[in-house]
């Protein structure tokens, strides 16, 4: 027994050994750096943007230009000007924009989601009943037509934005916290602890919810990409963040009116848009990396 | 005895490659198989036995792989069979039963299409003659209402049901040998014996062999003729049934039929054989049971006793076999774990 | 036998019964119930062990569960060191309306027939009725209020109390223990509820149970997949004991076991119960772990007690023909006792939908008209010999 490596290590070096997980780590720990060294960076490659900044608010892009004329990228705008604003300065800071958007909202959903389902699976009988059908309603509107709506009810912003998306997003939580509490609860340790006298509230934090956990955190990381595609698609739109807002989708909404004309504004498409992809993908790889070491299946 | 043997196992390795190292499942075993006897192998979880089976069918998955050894069924070397060959081989010559049904059987199909299935990929036959086969086969394991269980589905069926149905399956094609891999340690007793005495009597009518596969020492003491034991890996004793449990010469052995509670008898104590089985991935040296056994000297620490024959017949691998008295002293001692 | 009628029952069970609904349709209507356990009534006594025997579905897990309150029973009453502990996890008004059907009234019934209160009590023959009585008529002079308020009084520390005095271990050790705490910390959560003692102390006493256990204190800060399944049960065995617990349910400790491993285990029970004086109710299927380890044996079969007698007279002289044959079932480790079999046809019916009457009776090679038709009771032939059987001792081995 003894010479058995410990469960830990052994994760870490099958995850360490999976290439695309290693990948998907890379890409999210240059992410991080960028969010957080966003002001020198801009002030290094972007001086003529990082001086114009608006010292009161540093999430608006910066004015650099007065005509609403894509400006191909040059030695002080590196990836170019869209709308008058620099979009070197927007892709940076939207990193951190990325991160807030996608922590707050897979973090409250998934707060609300464990709340909703704990309480669901907990509780049972017809409080079960009404919540889990509440869940049906949400889910059967479609996510980003719900969120449109919402946020155009709300108005614009970003915190209008997260708002919308924490109401339509925390379903999928309930659901899977739900049905892994309702397995976890016919565990031989849960009835041992009931048997011990433990009060019910505390089986559920000391022995159901640790073991449920996981496959929420999973979940999230897999989720956190597909929050910021639908928050820059609402920016897209147009109802998302204020025009201006460093902010990956609000650059591409800019790109808007020259859809017909790619060869003068591709800067304002590809730059944000790769941003994006490595971002969803980063997270997708490490989520996916998480599943396979955590699901016990692939244990042995 | 001294006919040709159905199955010779000759110095068999089935290792496991894993991510910890690598696994000597199975580390140079050897037995015979012969026509019509039933063979039982004993031995606790991890011993092999299991694996031993599935190293003989060719069912290993894609970590493990015979490393070593020969495997004779009729004189042919199966090592050395295409696996189209082998597949022909298996179902037609030697088929399988499993401790869990369910997990046997297709729960998509009904049994019916199973059994007409397996018919149909060995016998020349067309579909209504082998869907009238699977059915006689059914009414021949004893299954009530063949005509309509042939088109249940596995869920549809009790766990006794469901092995019925399994054992029907693999003895459609009139197999020479037959493995029963723990086939009645799901079941309930009054079942086990329901299938037990169907296997013998199976066993009357048909004439396999039968390689039984179990942890229960009753199990083996009722069926088989011949027993191997195996611990780690290893086969460590090998004789007749009424002389294995007559006159044990390993203290593994010893040790095992001392630990069992008896609905014949009663016990004060039960033997203790101390300490857990020996962890796969690192094996003692010289003799794997030294760590357990309380007649280990320097000798069983460095080197591997070899299976030898005590008597015609009676094989075991031990370097004290002369010292097995000694056991009865400790175990009288009532020590503890 | 009359040994065990002097003794005290540390658990007394009357007429126990645990059904689950069976839901189905989209208003999830009950549609039926699995008669887990239909009216069953036993005693178990101080020290000994009472081995519970049956096969799969025969309700011997269910009874263990319910009798530690981890399902509610159905109905029926369970008493435990002589204080009714039924009415302490039901929901208040469930609680009182136990009371008031299983007490309040019936006495009340009898003091009208009887005429007096003192008439009404000798008419009573049940010890622990006379008991609950004497608390009704005698100590709240016959009011209703005033009996139900004090037997309703301090329910959480009563129930604290009856967690603290029976404890469970249970068959998969794999699954009993939760793989994300340390072991220190599963086998002392026990103890820390309770706070029966500061943490210092509590976690001197883990170390000092792992020890008693056959483990070492080395072992504390590890993780349960750290074990192996014997190693494993000796933890799930001093989670238990933490808190002196008076009875142990153990269920199918040993099950999973492989050979060697059981033989470990069933000698630590032997040794714990006399070192702790401890009360086993041993639930398991294998009748010859069961002969080994107890000193009287229940058989269960389909939700029903078939037979309960102490263990020689039970293995020497089985009288319900299910007995029998299950005995005679067990493979015996000795190839030169090949005895006959008896074979029982069929499978176990279903506990949703059982067989009238005796509901072995399908099985049953003895069976005649009368077995349909009426449910033989357990009666009592002497000796503590119950069986429930219109014939038996009719069917020999």
């Amino acid at each position: 027994m003894a010479k058995r490596k410990s469960d830990f290590r052994k994760m870490m070096k099958k995850f360490w050994r999976n290439q695309t997980a290693v990948l998907g780590v890379v890409l999210l720990i240059m992410f991080v750096i960028i969010a957080i060294f966003a002001p020198q960076i801009v002030k290094t490659f972007s001086p003529k943007a990082a001086a114009r900044a608006y010292a009161e608010d540093p999430y608006q892009m910066p004015r650099v230009a007065w005509t609403s004329n894509p400006l191909p990228p040059s030695k002080d705008d590196p990836f170019g000007v869209i709308g008058g604003r620099d979009i070197f300065y927007g892709v940076i800071y939207g990193t951190r924009t990325a991160f807030k958007l996608g922590l707050t909202v897979a973090g409250l959903s998934a707060l609300i989601g464990i709340f909703v389902g704990s309480i669901s699976a907990y509780f049972g009988g017809w409080v079960d009943e009404i919540f889990m059908r509440i869940v049906d309603i949400f889910m059967s509107i479609p996510f980003l037509v719900a969120a449109m709506v919402l946020t155009t009810i709300l108005g614009k912003g970003l915190n209008n934005v997260m708002i919308a998306l924490v109401v339509f997003g925390w379903m999928t939580t309930a659901r899977l916290i739900r049905g892994n509490i309702l397995q976890a609860r016919e565990e031989q340790y849960v009835l041992a602890a009931k048997a011990l006298g433990q009060k019910d509230w505390l089986i559920i934090i000391k022995h159901i919810l640790p073991n449920t956990i996981f496959p929420v955190v999973i979940q999230m990381s897999m989720r956190m990409g597909s929050y910021v595609i639908t928050a820059a698609g609402l920016s897209f739109l147009g109802v998302g963040a204020e025009p201006g807002y460093a902010d990956w989708g609000t650059i591409l909404s800019y790109s808007r009116n020259w859809m017909t004309m790619l060869d003068k504004a591709w800067f304002a498409i590809v730059f944000p848009g790769v941003a994006m992809v490595l971002f969803v993908l980063a997270w997708n790889l490490v989520g996916d990396a998480l599943r396979d070491i955590f699901d016990p299946r692939m244990r042995s | 005895m001294d006919k040709k043997p159905l199955l010779e196992v000759k110095g068999l390795k089935t290792y496991f490659h894993t991510d910890d190292g690598i696994v000597k499942a199975v580390d140079g075993v050897s037995f015979e198989v012969y026509s019509g006897e039933t063979l039982g192998i004993v031995g606790e979880s991890g011993c092999g036995k299991s694996v031993t089976s599935l190293s003989v069918m060719r069912l290993l998955d894609e970590k493990g792989e015979i490393a070593g050894g020969e495997i004779l069924f009729d004189g042919k070397d199966i090592r050395a069979l295409s696996d189209e060959e082998m597949r022909k081989m298996r179902g037609n010559d030697m088929a399988m039963i499993f401790q869990e049904p369910m997990t046997a059987l297709n729960p998509v199909y009904t049994i019916g299409d199973q059994i007409t299935e397996a018919i149909l990929l060995h016998q020349d036959v067309d579909k209504e003659t082998a869907r009238k086969m699977a059915i006689d086969m059914l009414r021949k394991v004893g299954i009530p209402e063949p005509e309509k269980r042939v088109d249940e589905y596995p869920h549809e069926l009790s766990g006794g049901m469901r092995q019925r149905a399994m054992i029907a399956m693999s003895l459609s094609c009139n197999p020479k040998l037959l493995f029963a891999d723990e086939p009645t340690t799901a079941l309930d007793v009054t079942i086990q014996a329901q299938i037990l005495e169907l296997m013998l009597e199976l066993q009357k009518e048909y004439g396999m062999a039968i390689v039984m596969i179990t942890h229960d020492l009753g199990v083996i003491a009722e069926m088989a003729e011949r027993v191997v034991v195996m611990y780690a890996g290893k086969v460590v004793e090998y004789a007749d049934v009424v002389t294995l449990f007559k006159d044990p010469k390993h203290p593994y052995t010893w040790g095992l039929m001392n630990a069992i509670p008896r609905l014949d008898e009663d016990k004060d104590v039960l033997y203790n054989i101390p300490g857990v089985v020996p962890d796969p991935l690192d094996f003692p040296k010289g003799c794997r049971f030294n760590t357990r056994c309380p007649l280990a000297t320097d000798k069983c620490r460095t080197e591997e006793p070899p299976l030898v024959e005590i008597e015609p017949g009676h094989k075991a691998a031990c370097w004290h076999i002369d010292r097995l008295v000694e056991m009865v002293k400790v175990s009288r001692a009532g020590e503890g774990a | 036998m009359s040994q065990s009628e002097n003794r005290k029952p540390i658990l007394r069970v009357d007429n126990l019964v645990k059904y689950f609904p069976v839901r189905a349709g989209v208003f999830r209507r009950v549609v039926a119930h699995v008669k887990a356990v239909d009216n069953i009534s036993l005693e178990v006594y101080e020290k000994e062990t009472l081995g519970l025997v049956g096969e799969s579905g025969c309700g011997k897990t269910t009874a263990g569960m319910t009798i530690l309150r981890l399902h509610e029973p159905t109905s029926g009453r369970i008493i435990m060191n002589d204080e009714d502990t039924t009415h302490l996890f039901m929901p208040y008004f469930q609680a009182r309306k136990y009371l008031i059907n299983t007490y309040v009234k019936p006495f009340e019934d009898l003091k009208e027939k009887a005429g007096s209160v003192d008439s009404a009590i000798k008419s009573i023959e049940d010890e622990f009725d006379v008991k609950m009585a004497k608390l009704y008529f005698e100590k709240h002079n016959g009011s209703k209020s005033s009996f139900i308020s004090d037997l309703m009084s301090d329910r959480e520390a009563k129930r604290k109390a009856f967690r603290r005095q029976s404890q469970i271990i249970f068959q998969d050790p794999y699954s009993s223990l939760n793989p994300r705490m340390r072991i220190k910390n599963i086998i002392a959560e026990g103890a820390i509820i309770h706070k029966v003692a500061s943490r210092s102390e509590v976690m001197a006493r883990v170390a000092d149970i792992l020890k008693k256990v056959g483990l070492s204190e080395d072992h504390m800060s590890r993780f349960p997949h750290e074990f192996s399944g014997g190693q494993r049960q000796r933890i799930g065995i001093a989670r238990a004991l933490i808190l002196n617990p008076h009875l142990i349910v153990a269920d199918e400790a040993v099950s999973a076991l492989d050979v060697s491993i059981q033989a470990q285990i069933l000698n630590l029970l032997n040794d714990l119960q006399e070192e702790f004086g401890l009360t086993y109710l041993f639930i398991a299927h294998d009748l010859a772990v069961v002969r080994h380890v107890s000193r009287r044996v229940a058989v269960m079969y389909l939700g029903k007690m078939v037979e309960v007698a102490s263990k020689t007279e039970l293995f020497e002289n089985p009288l319900h023909p299910y007995t029998v044959s299950l005995m005679s079932a067990i493979p015996i480790p000795d190839p030169t006792k090949k005895s006959k079999r008896i074979i029982l046809q069929g499978d176990v019916p279903s506990p949703i939908n059982p067989p009238s009457g005796c509901r072995f009776h399908p099985r049953c090679p003895i069976a005649k008209e009368v077995c349909a038709k009426e449910e033989p009771p357990l009666q009592d032939l002497g000796n503590g010999h119950k069986v429930a059987c219109f014939f038996p001792g009719e069917m020999k081995r």
